[in-house]
């Protein structure tokens, strides 16, 4: 089942017009139960009345026609403000539009605000933000999972149909999981990063969140594709997607190990199970030699980056400014106070791994693992079709249960970062509920530009088990 | 008396005048108002990514071959992490590890012969902003912001300010021949910090000072040279020669150590993530390099210049080209006088000497004219004056100063000196052929010096029949 295509037919039926269409979301978003926006687009009717004369005159053009979407607090919507959830752009408007903005506005999205996230998307939790943690919509005492929880949320609570966030080691497929939708992280390349403001430039990635996996190709085929401004993009592939079920798929071992809540365990068995009576799949365990390095190996590589990335953010063009009597004090009182403990926390263990006589022991080592961990997976793909397993080892937790512990944090990730080392495709995808009714989500990952096989498999899935 | 030694070495950093920036499309033009050729990718703002300008990478690559360096096959960026304002990103995207050219040289004339200096590595980075200070603030212009700059490095190869001059001079020149910066020092297109050391001959220690601020030849001369004396003498003194970085007071004459930085800084390099490593494109390996000053002083050489002179005429590629192509119809003695004297009397600065009033073909015409003796010296002296300073065309001057009289006019005047020189005639009829030149003289003075004597010698032998 399509969403989109079920707004975009009413339009077409006459049973609506994109104004009225986006009313009931609006509102939602307005009322940000789960505080899922930062800033709410208040040209949006207005963009929208532009939409509505065109149904008039018949002129239905655009795969996301008159669909409200929201996007993650760093990509740039034109004359909207981002802040990336910092103090230091609290008051930064956008001077352009990010490619994958320009690219869903041609096909008629409708921008409904720009959601929450932790500070520069550093977090697992979406509670580093400066504009506040973000609520789980099963269970307002839990995190939503980020960095990009609230495009989870927005379009888990029906904010919006659909959202973009971005993936740096897991802030997509993590709070979609935690939210009970779909989020994908696409191969590193396949979408541009141009607008998305970097965090970790080599594992940065825009991914989409939807309801329903049809809706998720749908603004995958519209955000993919080569962008002449991001020189790390490419020209996606014209690959016909031909599936001889069942497919081979391989498990992680560490799925099962004892740092995995039970009752995910228990969900995994269950659903492996069933696709194999099926005959969707079949299924054998595999091992990774280099997974329990992958934690170590991304907060060195993404660190070293940010550092790097954010060091613009110096009070002399843009953003908040502190001090000023000499040069250093501007740039000390500017930093110190404009970011937040986690940011600096990153910033400083960055400049750390890049200093000269460190480099060689933390960086290079860093970046000779992640041609490792690359290559352990394309050897497990020469035996499977797709790897599987668990999104997160834990359910949503409560927030600040691991706020004081940034170790115990970032042990979330560890099923997601060792994809956006190998820069590889990956989907979060929802399957069931915990006893206490907490989302628990499962994620496939593929070689690169699988992303067309993981819509396949799951539109069977999805109707296997009436999911989204 | 004590011995020293005297290691040189310099930093150039050449701007690139390419038409847009170095990593995004904003045009490169340093006389618009401040602040008008900006985007957000060179003022770093949020979500922007660096594309590469082909056209630099390129000049990149032609200026290493014509240092004679080895290229890579592959090319990449990397990132040079350090804080200041006129720094927009917080880094600047350099190379680093790897550069387009290294181990290149520079030929150097010296008398007539050309020695070779090394250079250690040529750099394609990106510029910063321009600061510029106004009553104790400091207001930034990025207009400069991004555009293309070369980092050239040699070795501490030169023990005398007086040969790095002329290194500094010729490679300025290539760069120039190679059309790839107008090397203006004064704008800073072509800026030069030098670091020396001096020490007792055989110590091994190594104080090397570092001096910025150079914006002219001779305050690179004489900041070494003020240098050298200074380190000489706290050597004698047993005084430490400290490790730091001095500026040169233009006016004062000497260098002083730059305010002390508490730290070293440390540039945490790294590749630049946002640019993928990148092939050496062929054509820019194989495309034919323009000829360089080298070629044009050994031919001169050969055409019977000497070593003075053809660098007098090589310091004007425009020049170089001109001469070179008069010296194919004209011997170097011929033509010498006219280039050397003549012309260049009336030019102030030759190394921007891009045109001449005439083109080269009326300049042929000119010099065809001298020779068959239709333009006497001191007139055609006169038209090289009025040309130069008016910008006239030298063959309209031609025209107007030099009326050349036809042939049936000057038949006519022979015939009537013939018939006024009787005696004379007979003269020459009897055998004193050497009395023609009178008859020639009547007749130059009646056409009154407009007309070519040779011809006029010719009718007057086939009027009277002699040879
Ligand atoms: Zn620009």
């Amino acid at each position: 089942m399509s969403w989109v295509k079920k707004i975009i037919s009413s339009y077409k039926e006459g049973e609506k017009l994109p104004s009225e269409a986006l009313v009931d979301f609006f509102k939602r978003a307005k009322e940000n139960k789960f505080n899922s926006f930062i800033t709410l687009n208040d040209r949006v009717f207005d963009e929208a009345e532009i939409l509505d004369r065109k149904v008039k005159e018949g002129k239905i053009e655009g795969k996301l026609f008159g669909i409200p979407v929201s996007v993650k607090d760093n990509i740039l919507v034109k004359n909207l403000r981002v802040t990336c959830a910092s103090k230091i752009l609290e008051n930064y408007i956008a001077p352009y539009d990010a490619t994958v903005i320009e690219r869903i506005k041609k096909e008629g999205a409708l921008i409904i605000g720009k959601t929450n996230l932790d500070e520069f998307a550093m977090g697992s939790s979406n509670e580093y933000s400066y504009f506040g943690p973000a609520y789980n919509p099963y269970d307002t005492e839990r995190v939503p999972g980020g960095s990009s929880g609230g495009s989870a949320i927005s379009v888990a609570n029906s904010e919006a149909v659909l959202s973009l966030g971005s993936d740096t080691g897991g802030s997509v497929r993590l709070p979609a999981s935690f939210c009970n939708v779909y989020g994908l992280k696409p191969t590193y390349g396949a979408v541009s990063r141009y607008g998305l403001i970097a965090f970790a430039s080599s594992l940065d990635q825009i991914g989409p969140f939807s309801k329903y996996i049809e809706d998720l190709e749908i603004i995958f085929d519209v955000i993919k594709g080569k962008d002449e401004r991001d020189n790390t993009s490419v020209k996606y592939p014209d690959l016909k997607v031909e599936i001889k079920y069942p497919l081979k798929i391989g498990v992680l071992k560490d799925s099962f190990s004892d740092k995995v809540e039970d009752e995910i365990k228990e969900k995994l068995d269950e659903f492996i199970l069933v696709l194999e009576k099926e005959g969707i799949a079949k299924f054998s365990e595999f091992e990774m030699e280099s997974f329990e390095y992958a934690i170590a190996v991304y907060y060195i590589v993404a660190c070293a980056e940010a550092s790097s990335n954010l060091a613009r953010y110096d009070g002399v063009r843009y953003g908040f400014k502190k001090g000023g009597e000499s040069l250093l004090s501007m740039y000390e009182e500017t930093r110190t106070l404009g970011f937040g403990e986690e940011v600096k926390r990153r910033i400083l263990t960055g400049t750390f791994v890049l200093k000269s006589g460190y480099y060689e022991e933390y960086y290079l080592k860093a970046q000779k693992a992640r041609t490792k961990i690359l290559k352990e997976f394309m050897k497990n793909f020469e035996k499977f079709d797709l790897l599987l397993s668990p999104v997160s080892p834990t359910l949503p937790f409560k927030i600040g249960e691991k706020i004081n512990d940034p170790v115990t944090m970032y042990l979330s990730d560890i099923f997601t970062v060792p994809v956006n080392l190998a820069g590889l495709p990956a989907i979060a995808f929802p399957y069931s509920f915990s006893k206490n009714n907490l989302p628990i989500g499962f994620q496939f990952i593929g070689k690169f530009f699988d992303e067309y096989l993981f819509f396949s498999i799951l539109k069977k899935i999805e109707n296997l088990f009436n999911l989204g | 008396m004590s011995e020293f030694d005297v290691k040189i070495g310099v930093e150039i950093h050449v701007q690139l005048k390419t038409k847009s920036k170095m990593f995004c499309s904003c045009k490169v033009d340093l006389k618009s108002e401040p602040n008008r050729n900006i985007c957000p990718i060179c003022t770093g703002q949020p979500g922007t990514l660096p594309t590469p300008n082909e056209k630099a990478v390129e000049y990149a690559v032609i200026v290493s071959r014509a240092l004679n360096s080895k290229i890579p096959d592959f090319l990449y960026f990397s990132r040079k992490n350090y804080f200041y304002p006129d720094l927009p990103k917080g880094y600047q995207i350099t190379q680093y590890g790897i550069s387009t050219g290294y181990n290149g040289s520079v030929p150097v004339i010296k008398d007539k012969e050309v020695i070779y200096f090394p250079i250690e590595r040529v750099n394609l980075e990106e510029e910063t902003a321009k600061s510029i200070y106004v009553d104790g603030k400091v207001f930034l212009d990025y207009n400069r912001c991004g555009i293309p700059l070369l980092e050239i490095v040699t070795p501490p190869v030169f023990d005398f300010p007086d040969i790095l001059i002329s290194f500094l001079k010729s490679l300025r020149r290539t760069l120039i021949y190679l059309g790839v910066s107008d090397c203006n020092m004064e704008e800073g297109e072509f800026r030069v910090d030098t670091n020396i050391s001096v020490n007792l001959k055989g110590a091994t220690l190594d104080s090397r000072v570092e001096i910025k601020n150079l914006n002219s030849f001779s305050a690179i001369k004489e900041s070494l040279e003020y240098e050298i004396r200074r380190q000489k003498e706290a050597i004698l003194n047993n005084a430490v020669v400290t490790r730091e970085t001095r500026l040169w007071d233009e006016v004062k004459k000497e260098t002083r150590a730059m305010r002390k930085k508490e730290f070293v800084e440390d540039y945490r390099y790294f590749p630049e993530p946002d640019l993928p490593p990148f092939e050496v494109k062929k054509e820019w390996l194989t495309k034919e390099l323009p000829l360089l000053p080298d070629y044009y002083f050994r031919e001169l050489i050969k055409k019977g210049a000497d070593s003075k002179e053809a660098e007098i005429i090589i310091s004007s590629p425009f020049l170089a080209d001109f001469t070179l192509k008069v010296l194919e119809k004209f011997s170097f003695q011929k033509v010498k006088g006219w280039i050397l004297t003549e012309i260049l009397q009336y030019v102030d600065d030759l190394e921007s000497l891009r045109e001449l009033p005439f083109s080269f073909t009326d300049f042929i015409l000119f010099l065809e004219n001298l020779e068959k003796g239709l333009i006497p010296r001191h007139i055609g002296q006169e038209i090289i004056r009025i040309s130069m300073t008016e910008k006239v065309n030298i063959s309209d001057l031609i025209k107007d100063k030099v009326e050349i009289k036809s042939a049936s006019e000057v038949d006519k005047v022979v015939e009537e000196v013939i018939r006024e020189n009787a005696s004379v005639v007979e003269k020459i009829r009897a055998g004193k052929v050497s009395a023609i030149s009178f008859l020639i003289g009547q007749t130059m003075s009646k056409l009154k010096g407009k007309a070519n004597p040779k011809e006029v010698k010719e009718i007057i032998e086939k009027k009277l029949n002699i040879k």
